[in-house]
């Protein structure tokens, strides 16, 4: 075994875990009343895997990195399961919840510059876990900070260790926050728009990082974006979320090749291209919806190009299309076409 | 180009005015809290060595000199009792500074767990622990005072202990709303997520980013703590003869104040001046960062 890690340092020594997010369903108070935010979310993010997850603002994207991380707002409640390989998470005490994710999963989240506590050092935000969760002692925890710190691509990473948040740049504090999250070697990542606040060069090379850490390390990640053509780069598998609920999950390029749910379709035709230039970008029509304004039967009918009169009643289920899913009754049609103006009536909205 | 540069000059300018107030204003600043500074340094050693730096035991009397003028021997003059009122102050600084400390110590060491309990669990616990605060609150700060001090006997510790249950709420209630905004940063979610507990979270990495509040905050106690004793002791509900402190000096002299205003001159400046004093190093304190922010 010893011999075959020594020939390929590229392979993991770890084996990665399984996360499964099985029919999980967020609720926020809002009032007194509950509202939901994502809807029976099924989702498997297999060890070593790069796992996009697409859609607008408020499609709850982030809703489901905060549900997985257990960082909800106050009053939320989550129903469903979220499996680490066979632990469930929603099934422990908040202190045991607590202890494994700490250990298992590492999240980075948009802006370094927030989620970093600015009075302490590099130093300090590195060690402070293996310090309090392995009781790492001092000199090992920093030898081991500096390996990351290192691996993350940061040069002179012994200076930096020295430095105060405020001295480093935004793509290099975000380097720092993915090696903090990395310092309890966690199985999954959850990168909540990591890249989004970048400018496109340090973009591309976070990204790469994150493409390279996966693979090097067998670490699943989450990948957030609102971003297609990034999505399009890393995700060996993508995700779209329409109103809390996952409408489509197509492997690699399919998604991008040939789009199966009309949001998909609309959404990829309205992106702009290098390739044909066109005076005006098809829009969709409408604004998108959350979970909890989301109409009755389909979520997306009111503004699909494709909708029938069977849409507006009962939510369609997820079902197996062309080697993915995609919620939606005309899904075996293969659907094709632009999006309607902006200028276009809505129909019954 | 060269006019984005001059708005950039302008801007940076501007900010830089506001932030230190301009030069002149910051030059004044700097002189005032170097003055303070200074009325606080010689009050501390005056507490420290007054054995030394009295000129008088500040108890003996001279009956037959009672409300003496200022004299080349008794520079600040001579009590109802003919007692040498500079020593008095210079004795009396040893109290009037131990007494707010001790105020203020308890403020802390009770008011800001309490704060970070309320604030970081809320709901019931912080129902609890600010309803007690307001209805602490609820009675005038001295007239509860006088109440446990007339409840357990007039004495210095009885005085202390009487104010200090008065700073605990307000302390309490400063950390508490400096904490609630912290708790809702996105740097304690990360705390959270790397699994600290609630203690780790709120003592290492809430209160050094709350620090400047408590610095003022509890300088400003500290301030407020001076004048609450002293009026206990003008109304001999502190400390007692032979015990001096300020507030007892304006006791003493006040029946005379006629006969001779050197006895009430003296300590009220003393204690006029260690508030103010305390008041401006407090605003230093809390725009400190800021100052330092933009130097940087």
């Amino acid at each position: 075994m010893t011999d075959v890690q020594a020939d390929s340092p590229q392979t993991v020594a770890r084996t990665g875990r399984t996360l499964t997010l099985d029919e999980v369903t967020t609720y926020l108070r809002v009032g007194r009343q509950l509202k939901p935010v994502i809807l029976r979310v099924d989702l498997e993010l297999r060890p070593g895997e790069i796992l996009g997850l697409v859609g607008e603002s408020g499609s709850g994207k982030s809703m489901t990195a905060r549900t997985i991380a257990g960082v909800l707002p106050d009053g939320a409640t989550t129903d469903g399961a979220i499996r680490l390989d066979d632990l469930d998470l929603l099934r422990m005490s908040r202190k045991e919840r607590r202890a494994v994710q700490a250990k298992e999963i590492g999240v980075v989240f948009q802006d370094p510059r927030a989620f970093v506590d600015p009075l302490w050092r590099v130093e300090v935000h590195m060690t402070e876990a293996m310090r309090v969760h392995l009781g790492t002692s001092k000199s090992e925890a920093t030898s081991r900070a500096v390996e990351l710190l290192a691996a993350v691509g940061i040069d002179q990473p012994e200076r930096r260790m020295h430095q105060f948040p405020d001295e480093l740049s935004g793509g290099m504090l975000q380097r720092v926050m993915i090696a903090g999250a990395l310092t309890m070697d966690p199985s999954v990542l959850l990168a909540d728009e990591a890249t989004t606040a970048l400018d496109v060069t340090t973009q591309a090379e976070i990204v790469k990082l994150l493409a390279r850490l996966s693979a090097e390390r067998g670490l699943s990640v989450l990948f957030i974006t609102h971003d297609l053509a990034l999505a399009d780069i890393v995700c060996d598998r993508v995700c779209v979320m329409y109103a809390g609920r996952i409408v489509e999950v197509r492997e690699g390029r399919q998604i991008f090749d040939d789009p199966i749910h009309p949001y998909t379709i609309d959404l990829l035709a309205a992106r702009p291209t290098i390739k044909r230039r066109i005076d005006r970008l098809p829009v969709i029509r409408g604004v998108p919806t959350s979970a909890m304004n989301a109409p009755s039967g389909c979520p997306f009918h009111p503004r699909c190009q494709f909708a029938l009169e069977a849409c507006t009643t009962g939510v369609p289920a997820l079902v197996p299309v062309r080697g993915g899913f995609a919620r939606c009754i005309r899904a075996h049609e293969n659907l094709t076409g632009t999006p309607t103006p902006a200028d276009a009536p809505l129909e019954g909205g | 180009m060269s006019a984005v540069t001059g708005d950039a000059l302008i801007f940076e300018r501007d900010t830089l005015a506001r932030a230190t107030g301009g030069r002149w204003e910051g030059l004044f600043n700097r002189i005032v809290v170097t003055i303070s500074a200074l009325v606080l340094g010689v009050i501390v050693i005056c507490a420290i060595f007054a054995p030394w730096l009295a000129p008088h035991n500040p108890n003996t009397i001279h009956l037959l000199d009672p409300y003496a003028n200022p004299s080349h021997r008794y520079l600040f003059g001579q009590d109802s009792a003919g007692r040498d009122i500079l020593s008095r102050l210079i004795y009396g600084s040893r109290l009037s500074l131990l007494g707010p400390l001790i105020v203020v110590a308890i403020a802390f060491v009770a008011g800001v767990p309490l704060g970070f309990l309320a604030a970081y669990r809320g709901g019931f616990v912080d129902g609890l622990i600010s309803r007690t605060f307001d209805v602490i609150f609820a009675f005038p700060a001295l007239l509860l005072a006088i109440v446990i001090v007339a409840t357990f006997g007039a004495s210095f510790q009885t005085a202390v202990f009487a104010v200090a249950v008065t700073y605990v709420p307000l302390m309490g209630r400063v950390v508490r709303s400096a904490a609630l905004v912290e708790r809702s940063k996105p740097y304690v979610e990360e705390c959270r997520l790397q699994g600290y507990g609630a203690f780790r979270i709120l003592f290492v990495h809430v209160m050094p980013n709350i620090g400047r509040i408590l610095v003022s905050q509890t300088t400003l106690y500290f301030a407020y703590g001076l004048l609450d004793l002293s009026a206990l002791s003008f109304l001999g509900l502190g400390a007692q003869p032979p015990q001096i402190d300020w507030g007892e000096m304006l006791q003493d002299a006040n029946s005379g104040v006629f006969q001779s205003p050197y006895g009430v001159i003296f300590p009220a400046v003393a204690i006029v001046a260690l508030v103010v004093s305390l008041n401006f190093i407090a605003d230093w304190a809390l725009d400190y960062r800021i100052r330092k922010e933009n130097r940087a």
